[in-house]
This record gives structure tokens, sequence and C-alpha cells, in this order.
């Protein structure tokens, strides 16, 4: 930081307060960050390995397989997340399932960044007819209770991953054009946008290389939160019997199973649930921190 | 020295804040006696530490600050003052002016809401009572129609006029001291003096002391008694008005002076900017603050800080914190040299800050 | 009776609200909305014409000597399908000989202006009014006790955090206390079982909680707003199996059997038969609340107006709850309406694990059975509510906040 930033800290009390609170914010969220990362590489690189080496992986087994000498069984060493009512390694199912939730959640997430954001991109910058027809489709699409939507288009359709991830795409697609929005219409109001158009560069080249650049950190970090949200979304659809169907696993699914015989398999529910808490704390977390460190407002003098 | 009974004390306070870089001095051993009736100025540039000296005396420090040294206000000292009397001290006794009327005024709130709740909060007195006392209060600050304007939220109002309100908040409940920090900046030129004008009718009519916080020694100049330069914390100059013009006696005020427009030197007078920047706070210099911008600056200027003493002691009227003040033998010695030399102590290039003086 | 004290209070709400906004911004975010439902409610009806199957479908129908477009209505009779009268009657009561547009107006008209919601289910007649008024109460005092419970909750937790927020730091405990903590939680876990983990992390978190929350200062504030950050991530399905073993399985704080109970049969029993729901909506809406006002609070504390009452002389108390509170709580209102699409979902899934006769488990039913033309009007009707609310609160925001200017942008 410059000399004379830190003087107008000084000079104004709360400012000087604001970076007096980051080192705490820094160290306290610091390892927290790092657990968060560390916990999602831990997840996607073992659903990964188990997708791609199956149960040929140690301590992976088939999450179909049949055990009639350890039914509904709690955690041991041999099956750390315990097993389900005919023996079978939960553990297992809940690496296969989390192909699916997290298949749904990242290809969603892309949709979404993609559609969405370029929605809200060209929406935010341009204006005009397209700005409100934009507006139109984003009120219009999160004015239905988004679980509602999802159920209703689920039913219509069939309970096929295509649908699954396309009803999710109707969620997310409005509301990161939302965001996006409201970010593209804060970055073409300063003033380096204003001067480039003054200069005559041509709009599009402004689109991509001034405001693109800086809607970017707020496009990341919503993506990790919109994923966090996806998973959850996914999650409940599975838990309520709405997802993909049998016989592929999901994470809600697994929860599902086991509420039916809940005094048996309390860690059917417990172990996927932790699983997912973990994951979407994780997500939602970094997504925090990405959009505080990238926010100027929480970074600079002002 | 000051005439009258003494409003306030200000001994040897300090203002520290702890901030990631490290632990800073934003305010360091200022002394100060105020008289009652008595105007005072401190004049510095951003970063001086003077608004951080005026928050202090409302007890505003954040969080991250710790102050040292004693404030006495009306013969008080405020930290030892019990529960019921802190309860209504701040706003009573002592009130204070912001920079900015704009964000200084509750968006979502009535003028007479904001008006009238300190008066309530610390008089105890009947809402009609308090209204009647709002309305004379805004007559007071030269705001037409008061009973119209009671009604209206504050971005219904100009700048000034926000101004006005604010002026009127701070009078109230009768301050018997008020502090207006850079009162003016935030303002149009054409409004400045016209508020300018109010607080100084203001503090006559009620013989209430003030200390005027201001960049602007020309502000400074027509309004105080007294002034004081601040640089990096600390008081440079400390003289009456007159004197401070007539005779001044830290380079740095009087760099200050000729980095400002001034009627009584003769047209096409080039102004002279002050080179260089003021010491980062985090690092403090060892010796002197200005040292390093100073055209007197002399090897003891590195080495120890100047206490702020007269010519005959820290009683006099006149006081600065130099080594080699301007107008005595010692500072021409100290000029002729740095200008013989090329630089001065600090290796400051003298052709820079010399100027049209030689 | 009741219809029409709400009428009334509808329309004295109506007239303040005009009176305080204006006619031409009343009317314009009024006609807006109505925009969107009738664009909502449209691209329902389009959606559900890919019920009506393909063109084989279609063909089959016909060789039966039933209307082409017959395929949804044999879906919501189901078994009683093999009538081929009631198919007929079926179709010509939803008109799904006509095309989508003049369907989609002949059933706005039926609703509107009929005032008749049509069949909850095909097969036996029932009315979808009687089942609304039989289950609407019950899902409306789940939402209300939820919401009460949820501001309990966050609102003074909220203040208090963003209060401390601004205060000096203190030395806290170390940071690498908790890797070691949740450590030895697993230790003890692995070693003496599962159950003296809990008793064991809850004898140590209540007092540490207790001793921060006394303590308070920037620590407590972050720790707050972290637990807060945790319950958010926590989804709704999990959190609302959590409490029903915690509470329905494990112990007999709550009887799952009996169901909903109606004012009439006692506060005790009403009570009794929603407060787990309730709590559950509740512990999920809380942390929104409680992040939105603090982040909201803290901005409003740095604000200068604070900083001038506070040198007014002005207590702390006042200070928060009179000049910082006040613009937040328009922030929170706006955020409470927009909620209602969470709480409905939240809804769908706490009824579903409660097995709750209300809405949302309605819902549930009728997408099962496919029914799908009560579905259409539900649909509709949820997605009315949330409109005109949230209509109603922006109109309401530039009555309350004076500096709103009707900023279409954002």
């Amino acid at each position: 930081m410059t000399n004379v930033a830190q003087e107008i800290h000084v000079e104004s009390g709360e400012a000087a307060e604001a970076v007096a609170a980051d080192p705490a914010k820094k160290s306290s969220s610091g390892w927290l960050y790092r657990f968060s990362v560390g916990w999602l590489i831990i997840v996607v690189g073992i659903t990964i390995l188990g997708w791609l080496f199956g149960d040929s992986l140690p301590g992976l087994k088939d999450p179909t397989e049949i055990d009639p000498t350890n039914l509904a069984a709690g955690p041991s060493w041999s099956n750390i997340f315990g097993t389900a009512t005919f023996g079978q390694d939960v553990f297992s199912q809940v690496v296969e399932g989390g192909q699916i939730s997290l298949l749904v959640g990242f290809s969603v997430t892309v949709i979404g960044i993609g559609v969405g954001g370029g929605m809200g991109l060209v929406a935010g910058y341009y204006r005009g007819w397209v700005d409100s027809l934009v507006r139109i489709i984003i009120n219009v699409t999160l004015s239905i209770p988004a679980l509602l939507l999802v159920i209703f288009i689920v039913t219509i359709r069939g309970q096929s991953l295509i649908t699954v991830i396309g009803a999710l795409s109707l969620l997310a697609i409005p509301a990161l054009a939302r965001i996006v929005r409201a970010s593209t219409l804060q970055v073409a109001d300063r003033e380096y946008v204003k001067a480039a158009q003054v200069l005559g560069v041509k709009r599009t080249s402004i689109l991509f290389r001034e405001v693109l650049p800086n809607v970017m950190p707020t496009m990341v970090s919503f993506a990790f939160l919109t994923t966090g949200i996806i998973i959850v979304v996914e999650g409940t659809l599975s838990f309520l019997g709405l997802s993909v169907e049998a016989p592929t696993i999901t994470w809600g699914k697994i929860i599902a199973e086991g509420r039916n015989q809940f005094a048996e398999t309390p860690h059917m529910v417990a172990m996927p649930s932790l699983v997912i808490f973990f994951t979407v704390l994780s997500l939602n977390f970094v997504g925090d921190q990405l959009l505080k460190r990238y926010d100027i407002r929480e970074a600079g003098i002002s | 020295m000051t005439s009258g009974p003494v409003m306030l004390e200000v001994d040897d306070l300090a203002v520290d804040f702890s901030t990631p870089s490290g632990a800073l001095r934003a305010v360091d051993g200022v002394s100060l006696e105020l008289a009652e009736g008595e105007s005072f100025a401190i004049v510095g540039e951003s970063g001086s530490g003077k608004s951080v000296f005026s928050r202090t005396l409302m007890n505003l420090l954040a969080g991250n600050g710790t102050r040292s040294g004693s404030i006495k206000i009306g013969g008080r000292d405020i930290d030892q003052l019990s529960k019921a009397e802190r309860k209504h001290f701040f706003g009573v006794e002592v009130a204070m002016v912001f920079q900015d009327p704009m964000t200084s005024l509750n968006p979502v709130k009535r003028i007479d809401a904001q008006l009238t709740e300190a008066m309530r909060y610390h008089l105890d007195i009947s809402k009609s009572e308090a209204r009647e006392r709002a309305i004379a209060l805004l007559k007071q600050v030269h705001i037409p129609s008061p009973e119209q304007r009671l009604r209206q939220y504050p971005h219904e109002l100009s700048g000034g006029m926000r101004q006005r309100v604010v002026i009127a908040m701070a009078l109230a409940c009768e301050p018997r001291l008020l502090i207006a920090d850079e009162p003016t900046t935030a303002l149009d030129v054409t409004v400045q003096k016209a508020i300018l004008d109010l607080l100084d009718e203001l503090r006559r009519e009620r013989n209430m002391s003030m200390i005027l916080i201001t960049h602007d020694l020309g502000v400074a100049r027509g309004r105080a008694d007294r002034i004081g330069v601040m640089y990096a914390g600390r008081l440079q100059e400390v003289a009456t008005t007159e004197a401070l013009f007539s005779e001044m006696r830290h380079p740095y005020t009087q760099a200050l002076l000729q980095s400002i427009p001034n009627p009584a030197l003769r047209s096409h007078t080039r102004l002279q900017p002050i080179p260089g920047r003021p010491p980062n706070l985090l690092e403090p210099p060892l010796g002197c603050a200005f040292a390093a911008r100073c055209r007197h600056a002399q090897p003891d200027c590195l080495n120890a800080k100047p206490s702020l003493a007269g010519a005959s002691g820290a009683d006099d009227e006149h006081r600065w914190a130099c080594f080699h003040p301007v107008g005595t033998e010692a500072g021409e010695v100290a000029l002729r040299a740095n200008i013989d030399a090329g630089k001065n102590a600090a290796g400051l290039d003298m052709s820079e800050v010399v100027g049209e003086l030689v | 009776m009741i219809g029409i004290i709400v009428l009334l209070a509808f329309v004295a709400l109506c007239v303040w609200i005009v009176r305080a906004a204006g006619w031409r911004f009343a009317l314009k975010r009024l006609g807006g909305a109505l925009v969107v439902l009738v664009i909502v409610t449209f691209a329902v009806s389009v959606m559900l014409q890919f019920t009506s199957g393909d063109e084989s479908t279609r063909q089959a129908l016909d060789e039966l000597g039933v209307s082409r477009n017959a395929q949804p209505c044999i879906t919501a009779l189901g078994t009683a399908a093999t009538d081929v009268d009631r198919v007929n009657e079926c179709v010509d009561d939803r008109n799904l000989d006509d095309n989508v547009v003049v369907q989609y107006v002949k059933w706005a008209k039926q609703i509107v202006w009929d005032r008749d919601l049509g069949l909850a289910f095909y097969r036996n007649e029932e009315l979808l009014s009687d089942e609304l008024r039989q289950r609407m109460p019950r899902t409306a005092w789940l939402f209300l006790y939820s919401q009460l419970l949820a501001l309990i909750i966050a609102v003074p937790l909220g203040i208090w955090s963003a209060y401390q927020a601004g205060r000096p730091g203190r030395r806290s405990l170390p940071s690498w206390l908790l890797p070691l903590g949740v450590g030895l939680l697993l230790l003890i876990g692995l070693v003496g079982g599962w159950k003296l983990t809990s008793v064991f992390a809850i004898a140590v978190l209540i007092p540490v909680g207790i001793f921060h929350f006394f303590k308070g200062g920037r620590q407590a504030d972050t720790a707050t707003n972290f637990l807060a950050f945790a319950l958010l991530s926590i989804p709704v399905f999990v959190l609302g199996e959590s409490l029903r073993y915690a509470f329905a399985i494990e112990r007999d704080w709550y009887t799952l059997l009996p169901g909903y109970e109606p004012w009439s049969a006692g506060v005790g029993a009403h009570i009794g038969s929603i407060w787990l729901e309730a709590l559950v909506l509740g512990l999920a809406a809380a942390p929104v609340y409680l992040r939105l006002l603090r982040a909201d609070m803290i901005q409003n504390l740095q604000q200068d107006f604070v900083s001038v009452a506070k040198a007014k002389g002005m207590s702390n108390t006042h200070i928060l709850l009179r000049h910082v509170l006040r613009p937040s709580t328009v922030t929170l209102i706006t955020v409470l309406g927009l909620n209602i699409a969470q709480l409905v979902n939240g809804a769908i899934v706490v009824e579903f694990i409660y097995d709750f006769d209300g809405m949302g488990s309605y819902l549930i039913a009728a997408f099962a059975r496919r029914e799908f033309f009560a579905v259409q009007t539900l649909v509709a009707l949820v997605a009315a509510i949330f409109i005109l609310t949230n209509t109603v609160i922006d109109v309401l925001y530039t009555a309350v906040d004076p500096r709103v200017k009707a900023d279409d942008d954002r």
C-alpha cells in the first residue's frame, strides 16, 4: 500500500479500522480457506478416481454388491461409512453418487455461466431492447419457486440426467444473468469504460477487453456459490425421489434410502449428509472469500 | 498566556492506531489550552492528524485506536467522568460539526427527529418544547421557513442548507465548546464564506469556544484568534493569527503560506509547492518530521525532535518546534549554509525549494 | 366475515401505498407484475402441452374414439379412464381441443371470473378449492411461525453481531485449538462412542459460546457470522432429517403421528403439532436474515451520521436501534419477501419429511399422481402470491425509504 493511501486510512478512523480488521480475518479465514479448497480437491479427486477405476481401486467396492454377513452395519475399518440394508458398502455408494451430484453441479454451473453470464453481460452493456427482454426473462423465471419449477419440468419430461441438468440450468441461468447484469452495469459506468468509448474503441472490444475482465471475478465467485446451491437442489430432488431414475445412485437417494430404516441405518443418512454439508460449505466459503477478495469496495480505500 | 477561564486543556495527547502494517502514531504529544470564547484553528494538510485529533476530543476514536495524555473540557477530565456525567457530556458540553453535510444526516429520518433527539435526550424536555427550540435554532442558522424544513428529509435540502442543519444540531444543547472539522470543505466556494461567517457569528453570540480544523490557511486567517499548524501528528507552531502571518517561525508554516495565493504579495508571484511528501507514519523519522522537505534542515534536525517552545520557553504566546526558525539568526545561518551546499541535511536539492525568495 | 376484514385491510393497504408512493409509480409496478404473472402462467400452460404425447399416441387415441388430445385427461383419470364418457367430459371441461392460447384464456377466465379453481382429483372429483381450504391454513401457520422464529433468532443476533464487529478485537483463544479440538472429538468418538462425543462437544461448546457472547469483540462477530454461514450450508432436507431423528425418533419431544392440530384443538396441541416443522424452516431462514442484517448494519454503522449521533452524545442503544436499524429493516423486509420462494421450497421438503398435510406435500402428491390440471392452477397461485407480495414490498420500499427514486435498473 502506498504512503498516501495509508494516510487516508488514518484520516478516517473507520477505514483504518477496516484495515485493522483484516489481519484477524486473514489469519482465521486463511486456514479455513485452505481447508475448504483441500476438501473440494479431495472430494473431486476421489470422485474422478472412482469413476476412472471403479471398484478396482483399493477401498472401493461394487456399490450394489450384497454382503449377507454384514447387513446394515455401522462404520468400521472395512466399511468406513458403514453398510446399507443388504450389506452394500455406503462409502462406495457415496463415491458413485458423487459422480452424478458433482456432474450435475458442474455442468449446470458451466451452462449457467455460459448462457446466463452471456445474457447478463450483453444486457448490462448494450442495454436497450436486449436488456428489457433479458429482464423480463429473469423476472418471469425467478417468480416461480425454484424447486416447484424443477419438479414440474422433471415430472413432465421424465427423470433422465439430461432433463435434470436442463431443469436445473433453467434455475441457474436467470439467477446468474441477474448477478452478472448488475455487475456489468456497475463496471460499464466506470470512467475507464467511458474513456474507451470516447476514444472510439469498438463496443465489442470494450466489452471483451474492459468489461469482461472486471466482471470475471464476480462470475467466478458466483460459479462456486451456484455449484453449491445446485448440489443442494439436486440432493433435494433425489431425496424426494424425483432426480435421475434408479439404478443410478446419488447422494440424496442414499439419504432417502437410509431414512426408510432410520433405526437400523442412521449412518446412511449421516455420512452422505456430512459429505454434502462439507462440500457445500466449502463451495460457499470459497465463493464468499473470492467475492470478498475481489470486491473493490472492501479491498480499496473508498 | 490566554485570558479568561480555561475551556479546553489538552496535555501531551497521543493517539496510536494498530494497523496490519504496524503501530501508527497519528497524533503525537499535542498540548493545547483554549480560553472561554476563544477560537482556535488547526491547520494542516491531509494526513497531518488534525481530524484524528478532533475526533479524539469527542471521544470518537475508532476501535483500533488508543489514546494517552489527558483532555480536560470545562475543567473536567473526560477520563474521570462518572457514568451519569458522561451520559450528558458529549453533545452538551462539547459538540462537533462534521466535514460532509451530505452524509452527516441520517437519510431516512426527518430533520425534525434528528434535531430534537439530542435535546430530548439530554435536556429532558417535552416534544413540543423541543420542536419550538428546533424552530428557533433553524432561525438562528438563517434557514428560511423553518417549520416547513422540519418536516423534510435531508435529501430535499441543498448542501449549504444541510450544513446549517448540522450546525443547528451541534448547537442544540448549547455546548460551550464547538469543534468544526473542515466544515466547508465539501461545500461550494460560494457557500463556504456564508457558513464560516455563520459559525463566527454564533460563536460571538454565545461566547462559545471553537476549534476550527481546516487545511486552508486563508479560512483560518479571518476567523481564528490563534492558529496551530500541525504536521505529522505534532503541533509545529502555535501563535496568534497576526503573529503567525507576520512573523512565522517554522519553515513549514512559511512553506504552507508560499504554496497558497497571497493577495499581499505582488501579482505574478510564483506559488511554491512543497516538494516531497509527508513522512510515512509507520516508520516515523527519528528527528524533525519536516526535515526531509525543509530548506533549513541541518544535521541536528535529523537526530532529535525539537519541542514546541517560544523564545523564552514553553509559556510564550508564540511557540514553534524548530531548531533553526525562520526570521532568526540560527535560521538564516542554516538557510545560507544549505543554499551554499546546494542541498539540505536530508539531501533535498535546494533548487527545488528556494524559488523566488532568494 | 373474515373475508370482508381481509378485503378491507387490503383496500386500506392499497390506498396507503398509492398515497405514499404516488399513482404513476404504483400503477407502473402493479402493471409490470401483472405482465410477469400472465407470462408465467402462460408458460406453464405451454409446458403442459408436452404431456399430450407424440403423434402416435394421438393417432391411437383417435382410433379409440376419444379426442386426439385426451392424453392429459387419461393420465389424470387413471383407472377411471376406461369410461369414454368421462374422458370426453374431461376433454371438454379442460378445453383440450382448442389451441394453447384459447385454452389459456378459458382457464384464466374460469379462475378469475368464475372463481372456480377446478378439480383436485379427476378420479373422485374432489374440488381443488376444498383441498386448499383445508391445507392452506396449515402451511400458512407453518410459514408464519417459522418466519417469526427466524426473526427472533436473527434480528437480535444480527444487531449484536454488527455492534461487536466495530468493537476492538480482544485476544482470543488461539486458532490452532480448533483443529486440535476436532481431532480430540474424533478420537473420543472412535474410542468411546459417538454419544459420548456429542455430550462432550456440547459440554465444551456451550461454555465457550457463552464466554464469547459475554466477552464480545470482533472475534465474537466472526464466530457468529461463521456459524450462520455453516447453518446456511446445511440443506433443508438434511436439517429436517437430523431434527426428526433427534426430537421425534430418539426422544419423544415431538410426536409425528396425530399430524396437524388446528387452534380449536387447544394451543398446546396446535403448537405441539407444528413446532418442529417451524423450527426446521426457521433455522433454515435465520442465517439468511442474520447475515443480511449484519452486513447491512455494519455498512450503516460506518456512515458519517453515526459519528454525528455519537457526537451528539446519543447512547449506543439509541444509535443502533433508531439510526441504524431502521434503514436496515427496509432491506430485511425486501429479503423477507424474496425469501417466500425459498420458503415454498422448504415447505415442500419439510412437509414431505414430516408427513405434514399442507400445500407442499399436496404438491408432491399431485406431481406423483400426474394431476397436471391441479398443478397448473397451483403453480399459478404460488407465482401470483409471490409476485404480488414482492410488488407490494417494492412499492412499500419507496414509501418507507424517501431516497429511493424508483431505480428500475437494479
